[in-house]
């Protein structure tokens, strides 16, 4: 309520303030070394570029399951006027599928991002260093591995949920004929989702090997290669 | 003589709370120590690793679960009235309208923060909006500090109880209540503490000179007509859209994600008409607006990209929480400590009274995500020993609800307050943000205890809303 009512200004800096809550700015560095950091740096772009993307994919995804879900209650709203199932279960489905894309390839994204939150009560004072450390330490010694596990048991799951037998072969080249089906009538099959699931994790693995790198980076006293002159702020979602 | 595996499951809690205190990121804390705890308890012989192959099952039950689907909509319609500048107006007419009276302008703050709750459910961009706008007006009207911020604080808050809120979507899955059910029950209790604040603000106002005083005849920059359009283009829409949402959820019209989906429909409707509401107004005689087309690109990818954020937040916890949970459960911690709960004595209600006291102290320092996907799953166990009904459970969840509007504005480590603090003038002190919290504290106090006194509460606002099956 200020005196020349809404003034835009305002927008503004809320803009800003969210997004200081919720990003982290990368800072270009000034030159590119060769020798193992320039590798580790290289390599984390290469990662990056592929979080990037699928991050946009994500993005994408969000106005096509808000338009999903609006065709989804038309389409229901106009079965129950004119007494008549329409195409109800498999969109439904996709619906769902679609979200599940929207996060599962957005995993690493998040993971970049820093969407997760931290507890900052003691965070907040640590030096980029120390972050670094801890960081570091439990990405390699705890979280990589977690994120390992679940890639070798997703992988059994999601491929036999696309049509690959306990033996370990696959039937025919056709995959679509024998991948997991819905057990719902008008259900889509569930194989590609599951595909995707598998995919997400080992998508996440990439970006987290990327987050190694950056705080081996800082260690390094290269911050600048790192990206991560600015760390990110925690977000709270409430 | 503790059985091991147990002993195994509250340290790896112990180390779970350590990872994330030092700051390591709370959903790879969940995992990571779950992972640690596999491997140690199969070397004891406590944990058979094969158990592991259920969890691509339980993460494919997560990814399936319609009820998660309702999450994306109502961030996204939130997040479009937020980014569109739609929050910002609706303070500013309420302000206007209520500003005459003494307290009016807190009145009026406590207004927007129960509408901008349930448009929005976020607290954190409530918070900050409410803070950048109206702390500046409050200070300036010679309102006291303590009174201006804990209103402040106290409804934007609120964004975690009033429907439909990401926090009730969330726990309704967990508890396995119902979204519709929850909502329902949590309607008027959100409602009730709304007014408390309302009361509050403006009963001090009246009783002690200069907590808030009236706004003078030359602050009031829109009167008659101009004031009354205003409202009309600003108010009444949201209102509109936010009852016919929980409208159609309750009459059982629409689920909960298919009115989450036409709610979308609704904000972005309302944004690209406040251009044309803002034309009328300056035809009318209006000088404090410039017309603007609203539904910018920016906006709308600003709008996508919490909603993504938000959704892969929240499905990264679930992925990473429920492996913990299978750990905490395999090792017999869940058993436990769902035998603890169930035999502190005085059956149901020695458990909420102890189940609040651990909801509190965890939530000064987590927040409701953490909570909901720790607590939840141990308290489950513990309330079907009980014999908690679903009438019960609703009324319980709601209560954890109010109880985390209480930790999340306790000082000095409240978040809400960290929000407030980002955003206000200089002039107002810290201690001023802590010690205006506190009344407001007092009275989720006693919102808590009318609620576990009288659980009927819960159960009329249930049964109000929900249509007879």
């Amino acid at each position: 309520m200020s005196e020349n009512g809404s003034d835009p200004d305002v927008t503004a800096v809320a803009e800003e303030l969210l997004e200081e809550f919720t990003r982290h700015r990368e800072a270009e560095p000034i030159d590119v070394p060769g020798g193992a950091k320039g590798f580790l740096y290289r390599l984390r772009i290469g990662i990056e570029a592929v979080t990037s993307a699928t991050g946009r994919v994500s993005l994408i995804l969000v106005w096509v399951v808000f338009l999903l879900g609006l065709f989804n209650v038309v389409t229901r709203y106009i079965a129950r006027f004119i007494q008549q199932d329409i195409i109800v279960g498999e969109i439904f489905d996709l619906q769902w599928m679609l979200f599940g894309a929207l996060f599962l390839l957005g995993l690493n994204y998040g993971v970049r991002e820093g969407v997760n939150p931290r507890i900052d009560f003691w965070w907040a004072a640590f030096s980029n260093k120390r972050k670094a450390v801890i960081d570091l330490v439990i990405h390699v010694f705890l979280f990589l591995p977690f994120l390992v596990m679940a890639i070798r048991i997703l992988w059994s799951y999601s491929l036999s949920g696309m049509g690959r037998s306990f033996d370990g072969s696959w039937s025919t080249w056709k995959v679509w004929e024998i991948w997991e089906q819905s057990t719902d009538a008008g259900g889509l099959p569930r194989g590609p989702i599951k595909l995707l699931m598998l995919i997400g994790f080992i998508l996440m693995a990439t970006q987290v090997v990327a987050e190694i790198i950056k705080q081996i980076l800082v260690l390094l006293d290269r911050e600048d290669l790192a990206g991560v002159a600015v760390y990110e702020a925690p977000l709270r979602v409430e | 003589m503790m059985d091991l595996g147990v002993a195994l499951s509250l340290i790896m809690f112990v180390v779970f709370l350590a990872l994330i205190l030092i700051g390591y990121n709370v959903a790879f804390s969940f995992a990571s120590t779950a992972l640690f705890f596999s491997f140690i308890g199969n070397l004891l012989g406590v944990f058979d690793p094969n158990t592991l192959n259920v969890l691509p099952g339980r993460w494919f039950g997560a990814v399936s679960d319609s009820t998660l689907l309702a999450v994306p909509f109502f961030v996204l319609m939130g997040a479009i009235l937020e980014r569109s500048g739609l929050a910002e107006r609706l303070l500013d007419a309420i302000g206007m309208l209520l500003g005459p009276l003494k307290g009016g302008v807190a009145a009026a703050v406590v207004l927007v923060g129960t509408l901008l709750a349930a448009a929005t459910g976020v607290v954190a961009a409530t918070v900050i909006v409410m803070g950048l706008l109206s702390l500046p007006t409050m200070i300036r009207l010679g309102y006291d500090h303590k009174l201006a911020t804990g209103v402040i604080v106290a409804s934007g808050t609120l964004a975690q109880l009033v429907p439909p809120s990401l926090v009730l979507i969330l726990l309704a899955q967990q508890m396995g209540v119902g979204i519709l059910g929850l909502f329902a029950g949590a309607l008027i209790p959100g409602l009730l503490l709304s007014g408390f604040y309302a009361l509050y603000a403006l009963g001090i106002s009246y009783l002690r000179p200069g907590y808030g005083p009236a706004m003078p005849p030359e602050e009031r920059a829109l009167t008659g007509k101009v004031l009354a359009l205003e409202v009309l283009f600003s108010v009444v829409p949201i209102i509109l859209l936010i009852i016919g949402v929980l409208f159609s959820i309750f009459q059982g019209i629409a689920t909960p994600s298919e009115s989450g989906a036409v709610g979308v429909l609704g904000a972005l409707t309302l944004a690209v008409l406040a251009f044309y509401f803002d034309k009328i107004l300056i035809r009318a005689g209006a000088t404090h607006i410039n017309p603007r087309w609203r539904l910018t690109p920016k906006a709308m990818s600003e709008a996508a990209r919490s909603t993504a954020n938000i959704s892969i937040l929240v499905m990264t916890l679930l992925f990473a929480s429920s492996f913990f949970s299978l750990m905490f459960l395999q090792l017999g911690g869940s058993d436990a400590t769902a035998d603890f709960l169930a035999g502190i004595g005085g059956g149901k209600t020695g458990f909420v009274i102890v189940a609040m006291i651990a909801v509190f102290l965890l939530g000064i320092n987590l927040e409701f995500l953490e909570i909901t996907f720790i607590v939840v799953p141990i308290f489950i166990p513990a309330m079907d020993t009980l014999g908690f009904t679903i009438q019960e459970k609703i009324w319980f969840t709601v209560m954890m609800a109010v109880n985390l509007n209480m930790a999340f504005i306790s000082p000095p480590v409240g978040f809400s307050l960290f929000y407030l603090q980002s955003v206000a003038p200089p002039e107002v002190k810290t201690a001023d943000i802590h010690k205006g919290a506190l009344p407001f504290m007092a009275l989720q106090g006693v919102a808590l205890i009318l609620l576990a006194a009288f659980p009927g509460i819960v159960e009329f606002s249930h049964d109000l809303f929900v249509a007879a099956k």
